[in-house]
């Protein structure tokens, strides 16, 4: 009976071994953390940001690697994560609805984008410019989450180990 | 107890104040209108989506050309004896702004225009805008030496709030078909109305007084010009406009303007024997899309103009001065959304009463147009339309039709005519105001009291038109 306990013991610490090293290698090595920072008004930009993340969506997706994809939207290019532009320093401009290559528009894009990412995709939107704007959250896309300082969410995420990838 | 009473007064006017200050301060007026459109540059900017103050110091040049083609198909009717003999009986046959033919390629419009801040604030606008298209403006009736080669010139003031002041030659608070900007609408030619009685033609040296015969008929005294000597107004004056636009509710705006103008259309005339006092009052309800004509939105609007004329009538031997008083005023409103556009004016005039161009060359082959109007305050006409446009294809390509009337001299059995225009058309827009138009006017006319005047309207018939607009 001891030697049976005994051994269970030893099974268990054994698993519970491999479950901590597992954790582990998920959130260092193993996930690959990318933050993109839209801070520009340039809607042509914009469509080459989302290019570039629908080909890192599809990369990591077809190699099964594990992928943390973080969109922070601050400055002028918070408009991009708005539906609602009455009273705030914003204007709705036909391009987040209407063109870019698929026709859809900045917003269909990024609900594309959404779909295809799922949970792997964070968008935050910049609360310093919310204020100085007068955006309200009710006026933000569904999906976004409101981060203090969008600056200081890209800091974080880059001590954090995430690649940052600044479109020009 | 009367001090006491004062000091209420006052404190009522207060309350009434701090009250106006509270609804209309602060806020931003978003709808758009044509008398902010062309008197104000806009307080914001947005071009990439981000508002900003509008700062820019340079001008912004802009303009547009419109070429058209025109078929009328009408007879002329140019008697070969009596008292008319020689003379062209039918204007309406013949296509402006010339009157010398029925059918023909015409650059109706060719406007280059600069509009910008003339500050560091935005406190001081400016506004002008050249012609250099056949039209009323460089040659009316065929009269080249009227030419101005421009049709506006202002400078807006914007330091006191809510009462915005501009100065200089643009267009007078009236009609929505005479104030909206010319270039955006598909209709080629203006309503009967809105050509023969707003769209003033200036005379300034008449003849003698004229009834009967001399007169179309008419039991009215009718003076006719000796010379064409100014431009056609092109729905402007020279002077002095204060104007604004307020939100009053949420969704709802308010636009006003009064001016005080030489009554000189563009004509270069410095002298203000003919002023005119232009008043305008529009509520307007935003449905929050669109901008300039395309402004998803519902107006209401009412307006008015009287001034003084001074004709020189000349028998032969003497000069004298005869004073008249045109005043024109009406109501309407605009709706536009989801590609579907529904308008309706009604207008009345009172005065210088303008019954057509009358040829004076008795050489059967050539023609000299003069003016002539019913001059007293008894002669009056009033007219309308009502428009439907809806585009098919949004913003691309639309279909319309326009019914509008005109009934003129109804005071005089003898001199009343009536006139009934059915415009059809279709337009396809390349970009913007860009486009071609195409329009088909099925056109009528009835002398009801006059037998002998109808057998001249019968002589008008329908006019097809095609219009290209590039603007940039």
């Amino acid at each position: 009976m001891k030697i049976k306990n005994i051994l269970l013991a030893v099974i268990a610490a054994l698993m519970m071994t491999v479950v901590s090293v597992s954790a582990k290698d998920n959130s260092s090595d193993g996930v690959v953390k990318i933050v993109y920072p839209l801070d520009f008004p340039d809607v042509r930009r914009v469509h080459f940001m989302l290019n570039t993340l629908n080909n890192v969506v599809k990369y990591y997706q077809k190699s099964f690697k594990e992928y943390e994809l973080n969109l922070v939207l601050y400055g002028p290019g918070l408009q991009y994560g708005m539906k609602g532009f009455k009273g705030t320093g914003f204007v709705g401009k036909p391009y987040l609805k209407h063109g870019g290559p698929t026709g859809k528009g900045v917003q269909g894009r990024l609900r594309d984008l959404q779909q295809l990412a799922g949970d792997n995709l964070k968008i935050y939107i910049c609360g310093n410019t919310m204020e100085k704007k007068h955006v309200k959250k009710e006026q933000l896309l569904s999906g976004t989450e409101v981060t203090t300082a969008g600056v200081i969410k890209i800091i974080d995420l880059q001590r954090d180990g995430a690649a940052v990838i600044k479109i020009k | 107890m009367c001090k006491t009473k004062v000091n209420s007064v006052k404190s009522s006017i207060l309350k009434a104040t701090l009250l106006a200050a509270i609804t209309l301060g602060g806020v931003e007026v978003s709808a758009a209108d044509w008398l902010m459109l062309q008197g104000s540059q806009p307080e914001f900017v947005a071009p990439k989506g981000v508002k900003v103050p509008y700062r820019r110091k340079t001008p912004k040049l802009w303009g547009f050309v419109q070429v058209n083609y025109k078929q009328d198909s009408s007879d002329i009717l140019i008697p070969a004896g009596g008292g008319n003999a020689g003379k062209n009986l039918t204007p309406f046959a013949m296509l402006n702004p010339d009157l010398s033919d029925q059918s023909g390629f015409n650059v109706f419009r060719a406007r280059l225009a600069l509009r910008g801040m003339a500050d560091n604030e935005n406190l001081i606008n400016y506004f002008f805008m050249t012609e250099f298209g056949n039209n009323g403006i460089n040659n009316l009736v065929g009269h080249r030496d009227v030419a101005t080669y421009f049709s506006d010139a202002s400078i807006t003031l914007k330091h006191v709030p809510y009462a915005k002041l501009r100065v200089g030659m643009f267009k007078t608070p009236g009609s929505e078909e005479g104030l909206q900007a010319v270039f955006v609408s598909p209709y080629i030619e203006f309503t009967s109305m809105t050509n023969q009685q707003l769209l003033e033609r200036k005379i300034r040296h008449v003849g003698t007084a004229q009834t009967g015969g001399a007169a179309g008929g008419a039991s009215t005294v009718h003076y006719t010009s000796t010379e064409v000597e100014d431009p056609v107004s092109a729905f402007r004056d020279t002077g002095a406009q204060i104007f604004d636009t307020v939100e009053v509710m949420d969704t709802w705006s308010l636009s006003y303007a009064y001016m005080y103008g030489n009554g000189n259309g563009i004509s270069m005339q410095g002298s203000n024997e003919d002023k005119t006092n232009y008043g305008y009052l529009a509520l307007e309800k935003s449905f929050g899309a669109g901008r300039g004509y395309y402004t998803e939105a519902m107006k209401f609007f009412v307006w008015g103009q009287d001034g003084d004329r001074v004709l020189k009538s000349f028998d032969g031997t003497t000069t004298t001065k005869v004073k008249a008083n045109r005043k024109r005023y009406g109501l309407g409103m605009t709706y536009y959304k989801s590609g579907l556009r529904f308008e309706a004016e009604y207008m009345k005039a009172e005065g210088m009463i303008y019954v057509g161009a009358k040829d004076t060359n008795t050489d059967p082959l050539e023609e000299n147009w003069q003016f002539q109007y019913a001059i007293g305050d008894e002669n009056k006409a009033d007219g309308g339309y009502v428009n439907l446009q809806y585009e098919i294809v949004p913003k691309k390509f639309e279909v319309f039709g326009r019914y509008d009337v005109l009934n003129r001299l109804t005071n005089d059995s003898k001199g009343e005519r009536e006139f009934k225009t059915a415009t059809l058309g279709c337009s396809y827009r390349f970009r913007g105001p860009t486009r071609i138009d195409f329009n088909y006017l099925i056109r009528d006319a009835d002398a009801p009291g006059n037998a002998n005047a109808q057998k001249v309207v019968d002589n008008m018939d329908n006019r097809f038109s095609v219009q290209v607009t590039a603007a940039f």
